[in-house]
Formats: C-alpha cells, sequence, structure tokens
C-alpha cells in the first residue's frame, strides 16, 4: 500500500465511486493481482452494483475453485479466466501452483454459463508450451466464448518474469501461427491482442 | 491596393470565392440597415460581433426547407415534378440544393437523408450508386463545411448506405448529424454511427429527446455547424456576444450580471430587431422567393439566433483565476458563476419580445458559437473547457451537460480519440448515451488520426489547410477557417482521451 496510486475502499465507498461513472459505462471488470482473494468483497460490491443496473465480471487466474463461490457466481456475470498453461508441471514451475483447479474451472464456469472469455499469453521461446496450451483450450471451450492469444511484452512484468523470459516479445507471425491451431479446434471466435 | 484588387488577386480564392468576397464587399458599402451608435461602439470594443453579416442582409442566414413538401409535391418554379425513383430523388435535391441561400450562399441544410431517400431504396446496389453519386455531387458543389445533412432517429437501409459511403469516400462535405433517441435509436445503428465517425469524424450526435421537447409538435433540424431550427423555417440572424471582452468592463462578478450583461444583451437583441425587420421588410426574400411561396419555408417558423462564446474566459477573468487549469471546468465557484451568468442571459433573452418569430412564442433562441478565428485563445467557443485545459473525459461532459440547458438553438463540444477506441465503439456509444442522458445537448468526435477534422464545428482536411498554406486554391471555402482556426485558436489541439 505504499503506491500512491493504491487507496483503500470500503463497499460503500467503492460503490459511490462507480455510481459517478454509472452513465458512461456499461458494467465493470474487477481485476488484480488476484481479485479472488477479496472474494467477500467483490461479493458484497457486485451485489450492490448490480442494482445500478451494469454488469459485474470477474477478471481471474482460476486458482480458487469457483465451485465454492456460488453465491459469487449468481451475482456475477460471468468470468474472464487466465489458462497460463496446459502442461502440469510447466504451470507449477511459472506460477508455483498447479493448475488442476485452473482446468477445472475451464470445465465448471462453462456448465454453469459463467465463463465470458479465455486467455493465453504467449510466451516468448516457449512453442512446444504455447502450442500444448493453446491446444488443450481450444479442444475445451465450447460455442461462441472468445479465446484471447495475448501476446508476451516485457512492459509491466516484474523483474523476476523478465528474468525469465528476457525483453523479447512474440512476433505477431508466431501469434497467428497459434491461432490457426486454436481455429482447427473450434469453430468460435480466436482473437490476437 | 484596393480591397477590389486584394480579392481578384488572392491565388488562394477559387473564381466563385472571388465571386462571394466581391459581393460582400458591395454589401458593406451600404447604409440603408438601422444601426444604433451602441451596437456601432460594441462592434468596435469587439464584444459585439455581426459574424459577416453585414450591412444589407438579404436573406435569412440560415434557411431549412421543407424537403419532403419537395418529395410530395415537387417544385413549380424550378418545373421539377415529384420525383419517382432514387435517380429522380437525388436530382431533383441537387437541383433544388442550388436555390437555397444562405450567409455563406450554400445550403446550410441538406435535409434528414433517412427519411427522404428511404422510399426510394428499392434495391441496395442502385440505391448505393445513386447516392454515391450524390455526395460526390453535394462535396464538389456545394463547397462549403455548413452544409448540413441529418440521419435517423430510426435506422433503416439507406442510413447505412450513407454510413458506408461517408467512411469510404472521406468527404468533409455536407456535415452530418446522427438524431440520436435512446429509446428510437438501435444500439447497431448507435454503433456503426461511432465506428464511421471515428474514421471520418462524421455524423455527430444530436440529443434528440431534448431537441425534440423544445421544438413540441414541430420538426426541428440540425443546420450550419450544430444549429438547432424549425423545418419549414431558419434563423434570420446570428449576432455574438464575446463574454470575455464583455468582463473586461466589469467592475467586479456582481457588476458583470447586474450591469455590463444586461447593457449589451439588450444593445444586440435591439440589433436583431432591427436586422429581422430589414430582412423581413425590406429585403424581397419573403415576399416574392420560390421557397416562400411556395410553402417550403413559412416566415413565422424563422426565428433570431443570440449567439454567446466565451463563458470560460469571462469566468476566470471575473474570478481573478490566471490559470485555465484551475478555473472552469474545475472548480465549483466557476461552475456557479457560469451557471448564474447563463440564467441571467437566459432571462433577458426569453423576456424580450423578438419581432417575426411567432412560432418560437415570440422570442429569440440562445446558442453557444463555436467561434471564429479572429476570437483568438481568448473566447472559447460556446461554453467550452478551454483547450489545452481539459478535464477527466467524464469530467468534462458533465460540467458542459449543466450548461447545456438554454441552448435550445444549439451547443455542443468536440471529443478527440486515439486509436485504441477503434475496436470498442461500443465503448464510445456508450459514453456518448452518458452525455446526451445527462443532459449534453450534442456530441461530436474525431479520431486524432484522421485527414476530415473537426474544427469547432465544422469539417475540414488536413490535406487542403496544407494546400492553402502552399497557397494554392482549396475548393471548400470552408477550409480557410479551419486554417485560422488551427493556427490562431489551437482548435485541432483538443486533448486526446485514450483508454
Amino acid at each position: 500500500m505504499s503506491s500512491p496510486k493504491v487507496r483503500t475502499y470500503d463497499v460503500q465507498e467503492l460503490v459511490a465511486y462507480i455510481q459517478q461513472h454509472a452513465l458512461f459505462i456499461s458494467g465493470i471488470t474487477v481485476s488484480g493481482g488476484e481479485c479472488m482473494n477479496y472474494a467477500d468483497f467483490i461479493h458484497d460490491l457486485f451485489v450492490e452494483v448490480k442494482k445500478l443496473g451494469l454488469t459485474c465480471l470477474i477478471d481471474s487466474n482460476g486458482a480458487y475453485d469457483f465451485q465454492d463461490y456460488t453465491d459469487l457466481l449468481e451475482v456475477s456475470d460471468g468470468v474472464m479466466l487466465d489458462v497460463k498453461a496446459a502442461d502440469e508441471a510447466f504451470h507449477q514451475t511459472l506460477c508455483r501452483y498447479d493448475n488442476k483447479v485452473v482446468l477445472a474451472n475451464l470445465e465448471y464456469l462453462q456448465s454453469v454459463d459463467k465463463l465470458v472469455e479465455v486467455r493465453t499469453v504467449l510466451l516468448p521461446s516457449q512453442d512446444r508450451q504455447n502450442t500444448c496450451t493453446v491446444d488443450y483450450v481450444s479442444k475445451h471451450l465450447n460455442g461462441d466464448i472468445p479465446y484471447k492469444l495475448l501476446r508476451y511484452r516485457p512492459y509491466g512484468v516484474r523483474a523476476e518474469g523478465v528474468a525469465v523470459f528476457g525483453s523479447q516479445t512474440v512476433s505477431e507471425a508466431d501469434a497467428i501461427k497459434y491461432k490457426k491451431i486454436a481455429c482447427l479446434n473450434r469453430q468460435g471466435p480466436v482473437i490476437v491482442v | 491596393m484596393s480591397k477590389v484588387h486584394d480579392i481578384i488577386s488572392d491565388p488562394t480564392l477559387t473564381y466563385e470565392q472571388q465571386v462571394l468576397s466581391l459581393a460582400r464587399l458591395a454589401e458593406n458599402m451600404d447604409d440603408s440597415l438601422a444601426r444604433d451608435p451602441e451596437w456601432i461602439a460594441a462592434l468596435n470594443d469587439e464584444i459585439l460581433c455581426d459574424l459577416g453579416e453585414g450591412l444589407a442582409p438579404y436573406r435569412p442566414r440560415y434557411i431549412v426547407p421543407d424537403y419532403s413538401l419537395l418529395m410530395e409535391k415537387g417544385c413549380k418554379f424550378l418545373n421539377l415534378e415529384p420525383p419517382t425513383d432514387i435517380w429522380e430523388a437525388t436530382n431533383t435535391l441537387l437541383i433544388f440544393y442550388k436555390h437555397v441561400p444562405s450567409i455563406t450562399s450554400f445550403p446550410v441544410y441538406l435535409g434528414n437523408f433517412s427519411k427522404l431517400l428511404a422510399p426510394f431504396d428499392v434495391n441496395a446496389n442502385e440505391t448505393k450508386k445513386a447516392l454515391r453519386l450524390f455526395l460526390q455531387h453535394i462535396d464538389s458543389t456545394l463547397t462549403d463545411s455548413f452544409v448540413h445533412a441529418n440521419i435517423g432517429p430510426e435506422d433503416n437501409r439507406t442510413s447505412r448506405i450513407i454510413l458506408e459511403l461517408t467512411e469510404e469516400m472521406q468527404l468533409a462535405i455536407p456535415n452530418i448529424t446522427l438524431l440520436y433517441n435512446p429509446e428510437k435509436t438501435s444500439d447497431e445503428f448507435g454503433v456503426a454511427s461511432v465506428k464511421c465517425m471515428l474514421a471520418t469524424s462524421k455524423p455527430s450526435f444530436a440529443n434528440d429527446v431534448m431537441y425534440q421537447k423544445d421544438a413540441g409538435s414541430s420538426e426541428y433540424a440540425i443546420v450550419s455547424c450544430y444549429n438547432s431550427l424549425r423545418v419549414g423555417g431558419g434563423g434570420y440572424t446570428l449576432p455574438r456576444i464575446r463574454l470575455y471582452n464583455a468582463s473586461l468592463k466589469a467592475k467586479d462578478a456582481n457588476d458583470f450580471i447586474t450591469n455590463v450583461l444586461p447593457n449589451y444583451v439588450n444593445i444586440m437583441l435591439t440589433n436583431m430587431d432591427q436586422r429581422i425587420r430589414y430582412i423581413v421588410e425590406e429585403s424581397s426574400f419573403f415576399k416574392s422567393n420560390f421557397l416562400v411561396k411556395e410553402g417550403f419555408v413559412k416566415q413565422e417558423n424563422f426565428t433570431g439566433m443570440f449567439g454567446v462564446v466565451g463563458l470560460a474566459e469571462c469566468v476566470n477573468h471575473l474570478l481573478n483565476i490566471d490559470d485555465p487549469n484551475k478555473g472552469y471546468g474545475h472548480n465549483e465557484a466557476a461552475t456557479e458563476l457560469g451557471l448564474q451568468i447563463l440564467d441571467t442571459m437566459h432571462e433577458l433573452v426569453v423576456n424580450h419580445k423578438g419581432v417575426y418569430c411567432q412560432a418560437c412564442d415570440d422570442t429569440y433562441v440562445m446558442h453557444a458559437q463555436v467561434g471564429i478565428d479572429s476570437d483568438g485563445t481568448e473566447n472559447s467557443p460556446g461554453v467550452r473547457i478551454p483547450i489545452g485545459s481539459e478535464p477527466e473525459l467524464r469530467d468534462h461532459i458533465l460540467l458542459e451537460a449543466k450548461m447545456h440547458k438554454h441552448f435550445v438553438s444549439g451547443v455542443g463540444d468536440i471529443f478527440k480519440f486515439d486509436e485504441t477506441w477503434v475496436k470498442t465503439p461500443e465503448a464510445v456509444l456508450q459514453i456518448i448515451k452518458g452525455a446526451l442522458a445527462s443532459g449534453m445537448r450534442y456530441f461530436s468526435g474525431y479520431n486524432a488520426d484522421n485527414d476530415v477534422v473537426r474544427v469547432t464545428g465544422y469539417l475540414v482536411k488536413r490535406s487542403e489547410i496544407e494546400k492553402l498554406r502552399n497557397n494554392e486554391a482549396s475548393l471548400n471555402q470552408v477550409t480557410m477557417f479551419g486554417k485560422g482556426a488551427e493556427e490562431k485558436g489551437k482548435a485541432l489541439s483538443r486533448k486526446i482521451y485514450s483508454e
């Protein structure tokens, strides 16, 4: 909380702030860090924000099992889910927790109609892992739910991340290659960002 | 050098622009229009301004013909039968446009294209071909950016074809406004209009709910920059008060509101009475012009427009605020004083019994004028926050929306977006909806990278401004205003809103 940009709000204060902008937006998305660290807060916030006629989305890395948060999902319009890696060991190295819950969330959120978008960050020099993740997600994603492929860029990445992935980006040509893999597996939209 | 010689030797003027300039010179040698010494003194002090209307007005400033009558009955004077297909309809309109006078000598209103042309839109390909030629003809013969068409509020195929062609053809003329009404305008049509606006700086969005409420059972249209006037009527005259210059005559805010402002408002209202009488009683327009004789316009549907510029600088001066970033748009006291000035002015204007404006309850209507290049940076357009001191987008909109209430004859601002918004036109539409729901009467936007750009209220091409700089002529006679506004008023430097 040392950054001057960080401020603490209680639900009431945050709702008042959102209300001032309500005419100009269609909804809110809570992100992070990992917003699910504050699931109770989000629940109370969404209850109030829904009263303003706005949509409420959760932007999550999927580390928490959403089956344990049915009350929250009920007041939410859906989850935008990050799937960082399909390979269990690689995910463990990358995130220091395993991906079983993430992949279970991918299935569960679809089964309760609360998945609005899935994203995968395409990593530099990780062709095998990128291919594996894109292939897995695109095979497990139904209908019209958009799948976004985000090209890794070093901006805003913590020093420890840059130490692993360097200052390179993933080229647009490579990104399109992964998009083609995804498009072979599914009819729904695949978007390179 | 004589003024005549200056005009005929100017390489940046086209032949038509020279003819108009010479005509204007001749008008201003006349002295048959009554003018009070107080008006002349205020003109010399640059507190009041006649906005180029000169000394012998021989037509109303803005004429808003009822084109539905033309479609229904044709025009006897021009030997036009009622059109029966898209080719006849566009041809009939093009002929008619060339006979609609205005202060600029070009028609400031071309009609509501969605409504006028939809009955003839039988085959989409045929309509597109006809409208492409129609728009091209307009751009290269009605060579003035104050030429203005309306679309909406309801969606139809004709409107979509116009949006497609507008985006594709990238023309500065005509200006286009979507009459936006959340009850009548679909989100799909709204988003398509936003996409077109980000690609080519038009259409703008007019608050149909507010303007229709003001117009009651009459039909209104958005013409010229963004003037709201009655269809089948128009605006006789548009003099302006430069509020900043007026504020220099006041001891303090109280003196301004109780003495200085009423004095100048009354001088301007008297001049409007005199000018309107001259147009109606002396000039031949309302006696013999075919537009009047055949009922395309009716004298009683005209009114006078009371123009206002420089509220921001006026308020800042009266509150002794030197830094505009701390003034109007950024503090409560400035907002309060701004509202108080507008309320006072509105009272004075509506309590004055106007002449020859029966359909507007015998009153003149307030208009927040977009400024002219000679205003420099000391009088911002209308009630806008000055260029260079714009607050955050939402605050910008909400502050100005408060100021729009009294301007039944038009007010608006321009919002410049960066290219990231092109990917999310839905978000831009939501902002526009919010702005209009907050009481903003008119919203214009453009993408910072466009060639067709909006200067204060009209469209010009940057590439055409470059022509003038290179001492070449520009077909659009408004390009020179755009060049002046950019150089003297920094008009293209409005803050770019990024995500």
